[in-house]
């Protein structure tokens, strides 16, 4: 089977495809861990572009660039869950979708 | 086509050559000790491994794996460093980069002993 | 060698020192800390002072470029940092450690991302230092642990400031794609004199989106008043002036002088800016009138400023540039001393309601006073100094022609001098309550308070310094800007 060859387009569509997904994510969802999830996505989709974009113009400071998206996105969400643990000490629930009162 | 899977063979030869025969040597060259319920356990990092799969577990392990990825992740700034490295020497600018990567690990260092000295590796403190 | 010895670098390692210190002294022996911060703080500041009539501009790896702009703005962020230290050591942190060593040494960290921000002429090096920025203020924002709305606070910056991100870091991807290149002179000389291709502009569009969310433009509003609420009041204080600023500074750079200043983005993104200062502007402006809490209040003030702002901006030429340097230096002096009386009314009552302004002007008159001047010059009453800095942005739509603008801009500029009003009649007019507190606000505090309030006065009536550092952040940006071109 052949799909045909596999272009830059095709990369950025997918990674808008994603973006569009995490953004759904964090705009719609209740539970703070899965808006979490869903902000991985938006940064995990683009760095899918720039590792593709890296790829197909031949250029090293994309991937480079991914480097840094990376070390960011952990250093986000380690704060983020750091904080979500402070939260459920204070609120003394497990469940995230009792916290009615973060809405977002 | 079907010799390219050779490798994939071997390394599953290989597993189980490992797995089986770790069991079958402890059970060869191994001591009968005292059995009881908490030894016969499976291991799962000292948890409880039957019970129910959504039970609450201690904070601390979440601190540590959070801690180890933070960094964990600071090592990938050090692969494209060390590819460059020589290229960097022969150039002669060899020792400048290698301070700039000391400095980096330095500052790394720095949040080591900051959490080192706050108790966060202290497995007995409460967290 | 001596260019390590930048602002940034020593803001790091002064951060570090008070970690480290933090870390290895043992408790109950760090009461000494909070003032080492502080000093450490003016000193950096003279210093920043010092350096900037230091020779320019000079560009470091093409990543960083010292020119007017990160010099004029440098001292503001560690102005701002000052600020934030001397009010952090007496934010009431209730019965949790008495020195909080985290809390005066990530400000330190905060501002030097805002340092590098200012500085930075390659979107690469735009995103570090953007997330050195805010990664240190989400944790700054939840960091009175006892406190729920402090930590809501901090998790809805988080979840705010990260979708941020996300556009910024897709913007970069696109960029790539496009351009090739993220450095600022690069993607000018690419893109000159072509019409821009719609992969360009959606690009510009997602940086654009993720630096609205920064200044809390409309539509990308609705985090600040939850998050000024609920953080901690010297954080609050930073993020309303010195994370706002980081975000014009950035948008004055890339579309006043940086990568996108080219004709055919401008056609595309100058009614679009100019649509969201008005947007801006009417919202911050009409939903300032009902706030009782101060802290709303005034993170609707910052939105209407803001859009005053991106008005100035939308008018895409130096005289819009300039007005927006000079309108952010007004903005801090005028909010940052209400700022601190938020956190002193805190201390007193608990929170910082309007009704605690009951006849203030009996009981303290010189806060009062201090406070009434702020409060005016926010408004742009003249001759102060928030008059100079709306009028110049009026002056800049008059000229480049943008009249509905103009017409929204001062028809907001009355109602505003409305709402301002709100706590200036409660100082004067209303009744003071029966129970008066017993606490006194510290002499050290009525004094800046009046400096303050003298400061709007004196810069209102003769604003020749304001002016000549505005022409001093325009000067060299034009010649670096012919140099990347």
């Amino acid at each position: 089977m052949n799909f045909g060859e596999v272009t830059l387009g095709h990369y950025l569509a997918l990674s808008l495809l994603l973006f569009l997904i995490g953004l759904a994510g964090v705009i719609l969802r209740r539970s703070l861990l899965v808006v979490m999830m869903s902000l991985e996505l938006l940064l995990n989709a683009a760095n899918l572009a720039l590792v593709a974009v890296g790829k197909f113009h031949g250029l090293p400071d994309p991937q480079v660039a991914v480097f840094f998206v990376i070390t960011v996105a952990a250093a986000e969400v380690a704060l983020g869950l750091a904080i979500l643990v402070a939260i459920f000490r204070i609120k003394r629930t497990t469940a995230v979708d009792q916290m009615a009162s973060l809405r977002f | 086509m079907i010799r390219e899977f050779v490798p994939v063979l071997f390394s599953l030869g290989m597993a189980l050559a490992i797995a089986l025969g770790g069991i079958g040597l402890g059970i060869v060259i191994g001591k009968v000790g005292r059995r009881n319920r908490g030894k016969d356990m499976a291991y799962e990092c000292g948890k409880d491994p039957i019970g129910s799969p959504s039970a609450r577990f201690s904070v601390k392990f979440y601190l540590v794996a959070m801690i180890f990825i933070l960094f964990d992740i600071e090592v990938i700034f050090m692969y494209p460093w060390a590819v460059s490295l020589m290229g960097f020497k022969q150039s002669g600018m060899g020792w400048q980069v290698f301070g700039l990567m000391l400095a980096f690990v330095l500052l790394v260092e720095v949040g080591h002993l900051y959490a080192y000295q706050k108790g966060v590796f202290d497995w007995n403190k409460r967290g | 060698m001596i260019r390590w010895f930048c602002p940034e670098v020593l803001l790091v390692l002064t951060g570090v020192t008070l970690i480290l210190a933090d870390a290895l002294i043992p408790p109950g022996k760090k009461e000494w800390l909070p003032r080492l911060s502080i000093l450490l703080g003016i000193a950096l500041f003279i210093f920043t002072i010092w350096q900037s009539g230091q020779p320019m501009p000079e560009v470091w790896a093409n990543l960083f470029v010292t020119d007017g702009l990160s010099l004029v703005f440098k001292p503001f962020f560690v102005l701002c940092l000052v600020g934030v230290t001397l009010i952090s050591v007496r934010y009431p942190m209730g019965r949790e450690e008495v020195v909080r060593t985290e809390f005066l040494a990530l400000p330190f960290f905060s501002t030097a991302g805002l340092c590098l921000l200012a500085s930075a002429r390659d979107f690469l090096a735009i995103f570090v230092a953007l997330e050195l920025v805010a990664i240190s203020l989400y944790l700054l924002a939840a960091f009175h642990r006892s406190r729920a709305a402090s930590l809501e606070a901090g998790m809805k910056l988080l979840v705010m400031g990260g979708l941020s991100t996300g556009f910024l870091v897709m913007g970069i991807a696109w960029l790539y794609a496009t351009a090739g290149s993220t450095e600022f002179s690069r993607i000018i000389l690419e893109q000159a004199g072509r019409p821009a291709s719609p992969a360009l502009l959606f690009a510009v569009g997602l940086i654009l989106t993720g630096l609205a969310f920064k200044i809390a433009a409309v539509p990308f509003h609705a985090w600040a008043p939850d998050v000024y609420e609920g953080a901690p009041t010297p954080i609050t204080a930073f993020l309303a002036i010195a994370s706002k600023a980081a975000g014009f500074v950035l948008l004055l750079r890339i579309f006043c002088l940086g990568a996108f200043a080219l004709d055919s983005v401008g056609w595309v993104f100058r009614p679009i800016l100019l649509t969201m200062g008005i947007a801006t502007v009417t919202l911050g402006t009409l939903a300032a009138l009902p706030q009782r809490n101060l802290k709303r209040y005034l993170a609707y003030s910052g939105i209407a400023h803001a859009g005053y702002m991106l008005l100035a901006l939308g008018t895409w030429g130096e005289s819009g540039m300039g007005t927006v340097a000079g309108y952010l230096w007004a903005y801090l002096l005028a909010t940052f001393p209400v700022f601190i009386f938020v956190q002193e009314l805190e201390r007193v009552h608990g929170n910082a309601d309007m009704r605690h302004l009951d006849g203030l002007a009996q009981r303290d008159p010189g806060p009062a006073l201090g406070l009434t001047l702020c409060f005016l010059s926010m408004a742009g009453l003249p001759p102060l100094l928030g008059f100079s800095a709306k009028l110049s942005v009026f002056t800049a739509l008059w000229s480049a022609g943008e009249i509905p603008g103009l017409v929204v801009g001062v028809i907001m500029a009355v109602v505003g001098l409305g709402f301002y009003l709100v706590p200036i009649r409660a100082m004067y007019w209303e009744r003071e309550p029966d129970v008066v507190p017993a606490q006194r606000f510290p002499s050290f505090l009525v004094w800046i308070l009046l400096l303050a309030g003298a400061a709007q006065l004196i810069l209102g009536f003769q604003p020749r310094p304001l002016v000549r550092l505005v022409e001093k952040s325009l000067a060299p940006m034009v010649s670096g800007n012919l140099q990347g071109k």
